[in-house]
């Protein structure tokens, strides 16, 4: 537990490149909502949400395990008598803290420009952008790993993570579009349900081969 | 230099049969001939990315060179034929359908693949040594999602009109046709194999020849 | 019928490049082991 709360805490503070990327990351969402609200996008406002939050995902993704690289922190990480795992469980953590905090920007912003009313089941909502967003964390600090080493990591990371997440991005569009017209928690079932899998699934994975990938 | 050879006949035997010998359909005519070479490539494809799977989870188990080597050259040739399905479909999709594009489970999965493929053969032609485990990785959690894609592109077919005259089933084959297709489905299968050796022998060679050079 | 010749065509096109990729990518493997193995 105690190595776990010290990577969460190296990477949230001063010198954690998390906390240096949100800002980057909201502005980057406000500016794609605007975007897409001001092209009339307004009918597509679901889709606009998610293809955001996974465009701004991406971007704060890339570079979550750039600082240890810089610093030459990954190889001391890895031999440090640490489960490889708990690097993976601490990152995701950390990842996961900064898109809520980009994610309540984007969602304010969201309300105000595609003119959004509340949904008639707010936990219906809660629980859809929770496990979205749960989904993209998970399976974007596996692939983070993966692409520090390389120098095209910036856009590599969205070309793998994009293809991998459309079950994610149908499964949350469509369930958004049906929760903001007033439906219930019983109508996204399967939504629901393939969201719930994508989680279990990009959970569960990163915790067998995380250690394949940083092993030397 | 038997394998190779095998292949084109039976690949030759194949359309021939699919061309002149195959009965017209009833319902979609002279389009449904497509079927012979649509449905073979869906069948090449997937097993290639099969082989890249298996041999993507012994490399990160056993870290030995030969399973790379098989999953770089079965996914290369995967996804060729995946570009086959990809051009297939919607050509065969518009004179049935009406349509070049359609959101069906099938085809959307095929493209999704592609992409998944595409960024497997980008991280090993950019990430050289480094890259082959993530490679693995991709093709590994890539293999794994196909299902939830499946799933999630079958919601997507509620949204839009389902096809009126194909049924996602494929049309019930009698037995002529159904022959027709088996002969060119093998002569996929060994064209994918002798494509296979051609490749495989390539990887061997680069890695000879690397060793060659740090000498 | 058009559909039909443009779907074995491309086929047939697609096969035809890859396997020049291929006998392109050999030559140059031999080139290279020709030129290691005699300086």
């Amino acid at each position: 537990m105690r190595p776990l709360l010290a990577i969460l805490r190296k990477d949230l503070t001063i010198e954690g490149r998390a906390r240096e990327l949100a800002p980057s990351m909201a502005v980057l969402a406000l500016l794609l909502l605007t975007a897409g609200s001001a092209s009339g996008m307004v009918n597509a406002a679901p889709a606009m949400l998610w293809i955001t939050l996974l465009v701004a995902a991406s971007l704060g993704l890339a570079r979550s395990f750039h600082q240890e690289l810089d610093q030459d922190q990954l190889s001391a990480l890895v031999l440090a008598p640490i489960n490889p795992v708990l690097i993976y469980v601490g990152k995701g953590i950390a990842n996961l803290l900064v898109m809520i905090a980009v994610e309540g920007v984007t969602l304010f912003a969201f309300t105000i420009l595609y003119n959004v009313g509340v949904p008639r089941e707010p936990g219906a909502l809660a629980l859809v952008l929770l496990l979205g967003t749960a989904g993209i964390v998970m399976l974007g600090t596996l692939l983070g790993a993966m692409v520090a080493v390389a120098r095209t990591r910036e856009v590599l990371l969205p070309v793998l993570l994009l293809p991998l997440a459309v079950p994610l991005l149908v499964a949350a569009v469509r369930a958004t579009e049906k929760v903001l017209a007033g439906q219930g928690i019983a109508a996204v079932s399967s939504e629901v349900g393939v969201l719930a899998s994508f989680a279990l699934l990009f959970g569960a994975a990163p915790v067998v081969l995380f250690e394949f990938v940083v092993r030397e | 230099m038997i394998l190779p050879v095998l292949a084109a006949l039976l690949v030759a035997t194949g359309v021939f049969l699919a061309l002149r010998v195959a009965p017209v359909e009833a319902f979609q005519g002279e389009p449904y001939r497509i079927l012979y070479i649509h449905v073979p490539s869906v069948v090449a494809s997937y097993v290639a990315f099969t082989v890249t799977f298996v041999a993507s989870v012994l490399y990160l188990w056993k870290r030995e060179r030969r399973f790379d080597r098989v999953a770089y050259a079965s996914a290369e040739i995967g996804q060729v034929f995946l570009t086959m399905v990809l051009l297939t479909g919607p050509i065969w999709g518009k004179p049935v359908w009406g349509t070049w594009w359609t959101w069906d489970a099938r085809l959307t999965t095929a493209l999704i693949l592609w992409f998944i493929f595409a960024g497997y053969l980008m991280v090993r032609a950019w990430s050289g040594a480094q890259g082959t485990r993530t490679a693995a990785v991709i093709a590994i959690i890539g293999f794994l999602d196909i299902p939830l894609i499946h799933w999630s592109a079958r919601l997507l077919r509620t949204l839009h009109p389902r096809p009126a005259v194909f049924r996602p089933e494929g049309p019930d084959l009698p037995s002529s046709m159904l022959l027709i297709l088996m002969v060119n489905m093998a002569a996929f299968l060994l064209m994918y194999l002798a494509l296979l050796r051609v490749r495989l022998g390539q990887e061997r060679l680069r890695d000879r020849l690397l060793e060659e050079r740090a000498l | 019928m058009g559909y039909v010749a443009a779907a074995y065509v491309s086929v047939g096109l697609l096969l035809a490049m890859y396997v020049w990729t291929l006998r392109a990518r050999q030559r140059e493997l031999a080139r290279l082991l020709r030129q290691v193995k005699s300086p």
